[in-house]
């Protein structure tokens, strides 16, 4: 008599889902076809499947990413490899100094080993000026608009993060929240943590975009360091500010009052006109870098709505690709611009010369 | 030098020569020639900085500009004292705290005293940033958790520690050097010949005055090293006056230093090597102080004759080292052990809810295995070597003439002169511009020779010391026997200083392994190293996660110092088979 061993009769329904979905695939396109919401339509869908068998075809398997973002947004990357599985991307968070001493040492012996810079402003423009970046334009681009994207297609800017008031919640309230950059000189602020205007870090840049829009001048200037603990950085101060070790930050990072809020640490953040400014950050594609075809899939990817979505998810950044909408709460990325004088991408390292002159004068 | 040359020599000389000597004036040549490009050309090249208008191995040209700019300025001054201040108070601090805690574990009967290597190491192992971020929790005047406890037994408003005062700073930053003093000490202390003490005791000197006139002066080589590192290091480090200065409103030439690299675009080279001249100074006058007051052979205690290391009974002052012993192992490593893993157990810091998730995140992270695993293989290479190498050119150079000798002592020290950065930008181009290396460029090998080459100064250092020690007798006598210079190095001096061989291996693996800035220029984006993996947690705003990735570093510390144990336990086994002949030492007089 025939016995059926009680594994075989378990693995019964697993064969039949399996002989189901064998007959769906033979009547259905493959997946990628399928749902092509994620790339932002069916012909931005086949141009990245296109890139992609391209950099298999290349055998190129990784995307080296340099730069401080490629490590913020490390949970974007499995979102990448989920959707590309034969190509991954390896982020190396070498930044500020660092990066430019790496950068002219590959550059100048041609042993290039990053695709990708994934910089702010001023490292991605000081390096496109030193023609290290690879014109591309990804097929899917006219979806950005056209501000974002060079125009000789050397860098996009794919991603922004708000700079206001970060406050520890159980020692301030909103309402004692300084209204004016003038207020920052109050004494009641005094031991808000700020980094040096003079050194090029968060305070260096925006300033930039408040001395650019007529807010700030060297007499404010002056005040508000005078009633600062100043910093060589302000990013190990965040703990402070969670402990209440340190009351107010008077321009910290958004995405950091998420990522700490979002942990359950006591924080607050204010966009007050006038104060908040909005920080923009790109990548551009490294010329001669070992990796060409891969980064262009990167590039294309990088502006997708699943890509711009998972900025918000899992970068807790702004996206700039219109239609993926930040949640409720999060401050109007497009009103805070709109309140600031525009820097043109061509303009900016002349207006930082102008900046760093007048704030240097101000604060000798 | 021929043969025949050597036999014309006084034979004592001829032998001195011989025992050191190898390969010849050609090989000697060579040495001094690898010693200046791997050691003295990277910072040269850092401090050629100081007159360019460009970075280093850019097209550029050349100014004064930074002579007016820094040393014109009185600010730097200002920085330059409190730099000084920090460093001499937190090294000689650490260095009474070290010097007293190995003599407890070598020569004393003091309870507890086995608990002292095991948390020294962690001590050391402790990375700065989160040594700093710990103990501006502990004790933060507000909120810290010290205060909090004070409070709850006295009054509410009662504010007993405040980490943010130069008080703060300087016992924070000894408690954290005490464990690197200690480890270099250790290994001199317990081959110290307990004859000389207990001659100083028959002859009617008290205990204490045995110790002061003894023990002490007879660890002069090995104090002297510690203490010209701590005060060069003390002056170049950078998270603890950072973290706790930056809130006390001191400022630091490291903190100054790393506002020009860092921020400047381009870096501020020219500045950054500007205030470093001032580290290199404080290095020179040093080693001067210790070449006119350290004079070879004064300070021999290994020697053919036998040897005796009993510990000392401390009666009832032994009760005093026990109580030492608790107080700085409480201070030193709980409190802030338990902040780091009560930190990584966080979902960020400051707020007291407690799951695995950071440790999960971890695990989940693909780049973790591969982290651990190169870390743990460039630390342990580069520490061997650079202690290997340090024997060599310590050895080579006490059988040279007084130059040479002076020569590989100064040159072994001048990476520490240079902030990390620097260093390291110094190391990436001084490689990639010869051919040969730069096709090892973004390999593991050249990260090797990199990491190597900033941990040397810390080698030097342990094997100078351990060296002092050793009779030179020794050495010629084998060389008289017929051993080569090499066999004479690995049979007769490592094998004698093989306790502080392994204890400084041991400190420069751990210095190794918390390394950041060789590491991340020098090795592939590929293979990470563990602290380029906290570094990436800092950036990405998870510092509990960091936390968590470095309570596992501590955790592979803890592992590589058994094992280093179980390395110890097997030498001194083989030792009583005789496969090796224990030296029975000691010695004359003093």
């Amino acid at each position: 008599m025939m016995t059926i061993k009680p594994a075989r009769l378990a693995a019964v329904p697993v064969r039949l889902l399996a002989a189901a979905s064998l007959c769906l695939s033979l009547i259905a396109p493959p997946a990628l076809a399928q749902d092509t919401a994620w790339a932002g339509g069916d012909a931005n869908a086949k141009a990245l499947g296109a890139l992609y068998d391209a950099a298999q075809q290349a055998k190129q398997t990784q995307v080296v990413i340099y730069g401080g973002y490629s490590a913020l947004f490390k949970p974007l990357w499995e979102v990448f490899h989920e959707r590309f599985p034969a190509i991954t991307i390896t982020p190396n968070p070498i930044s500020g100094p660092r990066l430019v001493s790496k950068l002219d040492a590959e550059f100048a012996t041609g042993s290039l080993e990053g695709d990708v810079l994934m910089a702010g402003m001023t490292e991605l423009l000081s390096n496109v000026a030193k023609d290290r970046a690879s014109p591309y334009k990804p097929p899917n681009i006219a979806a950005l608009p056209e501000r974002y994207v060079d125009p000789q297609g050397r860098f996009i800017i794919q991603f922004a993060d708000v700079f206001g008031l970060v406050y520890n919640t159980n020692l301030m309230k909103p309402a004692d929240l300084p209204k004016t950059l003038g207020d920052l000189a109050d004494p009641k602020y005094k031991g808000m943590v700020l980094d040096s205007p003079l050194a090029g870090g968060l305070a260096t840049l925006t300033w930039i975009e408040l001395y650019n829009s007529g807010l700030l001048d060297g007499k404010t200037m002056r005040a508000i360091r005078d009633n600062a603990s100043i910093v060589p950085s302000v990013t190990p101060f965040y703990a402070n500010l969670s402990t209440g070790s340190v009351k107010l930050l008077p321009w910290g990072s958004f995405t950091r009052y998420i990522q700490m809020k979002d942990a359950g640490a006591p924080v607050g953040f204010q966009a007050t006109p006038g104060l908040v400014v909005p920080l923009y950050g790109g990548t551009a594609i490294l010329k001669g870098g070992p990796n060409p075809k891969a980064a262009e899939l990167f590039q294309a990817w990088f502006v997708t709505p699943e890509a711009q979505k998972a900025l918000i998810t899992r970068g807790y950044s702004f996206p700039l690709l219109p239609g993926v909408n930040t949640p409720d709460g999060w401050p109007n990325l497009k009103q805070i611009a709109e309140s600031l004088k525009v820097i043109p991408p061509a303009d900016y390292m002349a207006v930082r010369g102008r900046f760093e002159a007048a704030v240097k004068e101000a604060l000798r | 030098m021929t043969r025949d040359n050597a036999r014309a020599l006084p034979t004592s000389v001829a032998h001195r020569r011989r025992a050191g000597r190898m390969g010849g004036p050609w090989g000697m040549a060579l040495l001094l020639l690898a010693v200046a490009f791997l050691f003295i050309w990277p910072v040269v090249m850092q401090l050629m900085g100081m007159f360019r208008t460009a970075a280093p191995g850019t097209d550029g040209g050349w100014s004064l500009d930074v002579v007016a700019r820094v040393y014109g300025s009185p600010a730097t001054y200002r920085y330059l004292w409190n730099s000084l201040v920090y460093g001499l108070a937190t090294t000689l601090l650490a260095t009474a705290m070290g010097a007293s805690f190995a003599f407890l574990a070598a020569h004393s009967n003091a309870w507890g005293r086995s608990l002292l290597t095991p948390v020294m190491l962690l001590v050391f192992a402790a990375p700065n940033l989160f040594y700093a971020i710990s103990w501006s929790l502990l004790a933060d005047p507000g909120t810290g958790l010290l205060n909090l406890a004070v409070r709850t037994l006295t009054r509410p408003d009662v504010t007993l520690f405040n980490a943010y005062t130069w008080t703060g700073l300087i016992v924070v930053q000894a408690l954290k050097l005490t464990g690197f003093c200690y480890l270099l000490l250790l290994g001199p202390f317990q081959g110290m010949n307990r004859s000389f003490e207990e001659a100083s005791l028959i002859s009617g000197a008290g205990r204490f005055t045995t110790l002061l006139r003894v023990t002490i002066p007879l660890m002069a080589p090995a104090l002297f090293g510690v203490v010209i590192v701590g005060i060069v290091f003390g002056l170049g480090t950078f998270d603890i006056p950072q973290i706790l200065g930056a809130l006390a409103n001191i400022d630091f030439l490291s903190t100054e230093i790393f506002k020009s690299i860092s921020f400047e675009v381009p870096p501020d080279y020219a500045r950054a090597s500007a205030l470093s001249l001032f580290v290199m100074l404080v290095l020179a006058v040093l080693l001067v102080v210790q070449w006119r007051v350290l004079k070879a052979g004064r300070f021999v205690t290994v020697t053919g004759k036998s040897n005796r290391q009993n510990r000392w009974d401390l009666g009832g002052w032994r009760y005093l080292g026990t109580a030492a012993i608790l107080l700085f192992t409480l201070f030193a490593l709980l409190l802030p052990l338990v902040q780091l893993i009560l930190t990584s157990l966080q979902p960020t810091i400051g707020v007291y809810k407690f799951s695995l998730a950071n440790y999960q995140a971890v695990f989940r992270d693909r780049q973790t295995v591969q982290a651990f695993s190169t870390t743990g293989l460039l630390a342990v290479s580069a520490g061997l070597l650079a202690m290997l190498l340090a024997a060599l050119l310590g050895h080579v150079g006490r059988h040279a003439p007084r130059w040479i000798e002076r020569y590989l002592d100064s040159a072994t020290l001048v990476p520490i002169i240079m902030p990390g950065v620097s260093l390291a930008v110094g190391l990436l181009w001084a490689y990639i511009s010869i051919p040969g290396l730069r096709s090892l460029y973004g390999t593991f090998w050249l990260a090797l020779i990199g990491v190597m080459v900033a941990v040397m100064p810390m080698a030097s250092r342990a094997v100078r010391g351990a060296l002092a020690q050793i009779a030179r007798e020794l050495e010629e006598a084998a060389a008289v026997s017929g051993a080569s210079p090499l066999r004479v190095l690995w049979d007769i001096v490592i094998r004698l200083m093989s306790r502080s061989f392994l204890a400084g291996w041991l400190v420069t693996a751990i210095i190794a392994a918390g390394m950041l800035d060789v590491p991340i220029m020098l090795l592939s984006s590929t293979r990470p190293t563990v602290s380029i993996l906290v570094y990436t947690q800092l950036l990405a705003g998870t510092p509990t996660q960091a936390c968590a990735l470095l309570v596992l570093l501590l955790v592979a510390v803890m592992l590589l110092a058994v094992a280093a144990a179980a390395l110890i336990g097997l030498c001194n086994r083989l030792a009583r088979r005789q496969v090796y002949p224990p030296i029975q030492t000691v010695s004359p007089g003093v």
